[in-house]
């Protein structure tokens, strides 16, 4: 795998920029950020954006802007968590149904079943059942985002069940756990990878939305869609305050859409010829 | 047969359509002796691919043994468990398959591969395995077989990774080794260095070879002795040399006719009429017969049983495994005439 390969796609060079961006804003939020972002300041309550402010003080007076960089830990953690859970619950799944025939039936049924809601509702339900809490929240994206994951996940092992390399191993004696994982999955994973990107992406997303509707993490802890929704209520007299998080959702899920198109174009040449 | 390693008995594969049952192995039984290598020649569709996965036990589903005996030196192998036949498999008979160039794992090193059948059956650790697979490499003559350890399929030729495919099912020195079309993918040069390593390599290791093959050029290079497959069925059993000398099944005459002679001047290739009928609609008698120049009313009546050639009785239980045979009821015919 040659790096040259993945630059030169341009998708993926600005994706990956754009997610680095945001990723090492996440990890140095504590050097880089100027305030403390849960400190109230009644004085500088909706304050707008300005040389010590640069993008605006929220309702209780706290810097919008340390707010968003502490705000895209939580969010891009929330998001990297959904993302773990997803790939092995969907990746499990998925090889299962595609690998064992009997399996197939019984899983994919399952899956189709949770796919007949749209996922953000689904994620909305099960959050508002278990009660709002950041684990909770991860709990209920992670469910909502798995039946389609396991769905790309078969499809892709369906294929390379096929191969003959797989039949071969087959001849010398492996087992079924052995070809599963060492020759039919090993040989699945550009799909599985660019899957899991888009899943990042819409996670961080759902997470905006749950936390907007209040069954998300808990305020005052800032998330990007916490920001948001603290910031509705005043959309008219101080709309910095949901414009900053949602400019920051928008760069980051536009990074990941951008680097996971990226990575499918490299990583399986077939799909760029079908689309050109 | 006094000596037999593998012995296959009226082995019916059945695989269930929507239009019925079809059987692309129907009744065909066989015997390999240690240390021969027998042909298995037929048209594509034939069943000898079919044969092999049986005797393999790698039917995909909803494919299965229908009926019939397999016995591999001493076990029974057509209704053996999974995991047993787990331990069979890659261990006591090797395979080999037609297309070298996709029948290796993209992401593991060669080395890896000709390793993996040693750390799955001998338990050997990586090192040891590996170490092991650089003299198997070099036992199929690889050249810089050590140094190749650590390069990937897609460094290799096709000739090269047929190599690496026969190491791979010899690693754990198999009394068996199938091998299903392993030149046919490759071109006639390579074809014939790579026939001349399984002959070379059977020799030395008193290996039986069950080789499936449609090209007679193969059968006459490297077997004993020759089966021909027609739809299912054996039509005729014989040595390599009697085959091509006295081919006693019209199906054989004729595929044998249809190799064009390099020494006479021909205006046209000489072809068999018609095509091979679809498995969902057998004729009910003999299975070539509506495509064969010497059928008689009987032979869409009934289908024959294989006949001994030199005497014309029907053959028993007592064939000797030089014995010439076919499925034709002409040689009853000629016998009785005769």
């Amino acid at each position: 795998m040659k790096l040259r390969r993945y630059l030169a796609s341009r998708s993926f060079t600005v994706g990956a920029a754009l997610v680095a961006l945001v990723l090492l804003v996440a990890l140095t939020a504590d050097v880089v950020a100027p305030f403390d972002p849960l400190k109230n300041n009644y004085r500088l309550r909706l304050g707008a954006p300005g040389a010590v402010h640069w993008f605006g003080n929220d309702s209780y007076g706290r810097d919008v802007l340390s707010r968003v960089l502490h705000g895209s830990r939580l969010s891009l953690a929330i998001g990297a968590a959904v993302v773990v859970l997803v790939g092995v619950f969907g990746t499990l799944i998925g090889a299962l149904a595609g690998y064992f025939e009997r399996a197939d039936n019984v899983l994919m049924r399952t899956m189709d079943g949770l796919m007949a809601f749209p996922p953000v509702v689904l994620a909305i339900a099960i959050a508002a059942v278990l009660g709002p809490s950041t684990v909770n929240c991860i709990v209920a994206l992670a469910v909502a985002y798995t039946p389609r994951t396991a769905r790309v996940v078969r499809a892709a092992v369906l294929v390379t069940r096929q191969s003959e390399f797989v039949e071969a191993a087959r001849a010398i004696g492996a087992s079924h756990a052995r070809v599963l994982v060492r020759h039919v999955l090993a040989n699945s994973m550009a799909p599985i990878i660019v899957q899991l990107t888009f899943v990042f992406a819409l996670a961080i997303l759902a997470e905006a939305v749950l936390s907007f509707i209040g069954v998300g993490p808990r305020p005052p802890t800032p998330t990007f869609g916490n920001i948001i929704a603290d910031g509705r209520n005043y959309l008219a007299e101080a709309p910095w305050i949901c414009m900053a998080p949602g400019v920051a959702i928008m760069l980051l899920v536009i990074g990941l859409n951008l680097l996971g198109d990226g990575l499918r174009d490299t990583l399986d040449p077939r799909l760029r010829l079908e689309l050109k | 047969m006094t000596d037999t390693l593998l012995s296959v008995e009226d082995l019916v594969v059945a695989f269930p359509t929507a239009g019925g049952t079809v059987r692309p192995v129907d009744g065909v039984s066989f015997g390999i002796a240690p240390g021969e290598v027998l042909a298995l020649v037929g048209e594509s569709g034939s069943g000898k691919s079919m044969t092999a996965l049986a005797i393999m036990g790698l039917l995909t589903r909803p494919g299965r043994i229908e009926r019939g005996r397999i016995v591999f030196d001493g076990l029974s192998l057509a209704d053996r468990s999974e995991a047993a036949m787990r331990a069979i498999r890659g261990a006591r008979i090797g395979m080999i398959f037609q297309e070298p160039m996709s029948s290796l794992n993209p992401l593991l090193t060669i080395g890896e591969q000709v390793a993996e059948p040693l750390r799955v059956h001998r338990g050997l650790s990586r090192a040891a395995a590996l170490a092991r697979a650089a003299e198997l490499l070099k036992l199929v003559e690889m050249p810089g077989a050590a140094r190749r350890l650590h390069d990937y399929p897609h460094q290799f030729s096709g000739g090269m990774r047929q190599r690496v495919m026969i190491a791979i099912a010899l690693a754990c020195e198999p009394q068996l080794l199938i091998a299903d079309e392993p030149t046919t993918a490759l071109d006639v040069t390579i074809q014939d260095q790579i026939l001349g390593l399984i002959r070379s390599l059977q020799r030395r290791m008193g290996l039986a070879v069950l080789l499936i093959t449609h090209d007679l050029g193969v059968v006459a290079q490297a077997a004993d002795r020759a089966l021909v497959m027609y739809c299912g069925r054996i039509v005729e059993e014989a040595t390599v040399a009697e085959v091509f000398a006295r081919p006693a099944h019209p199906y054989t005459r004729a595929l044998l006719g249809s190799v064009p002679d390099l020494a006479a001047r021909t205006e046209r290739l000489r072809t068999i009429d018609g095509q091979v009928p679809a498995l969902d609609s057998l004729p009910p008698g003999c299975r070539f017969a509506p495509r064969c120049a010497m059928r008689e009313a009987a032979c869409e009546r009934a289908s024959p049983p294989l006949f001994d050639v030199a005497d014309g009785v029907r053959a028993g239980t007592a064939a000797t495994a030089a014995c010439h045979r076919a499925a034709c009821f002409r040689l009853h015919d000629e016998a009785r005439v005769g």
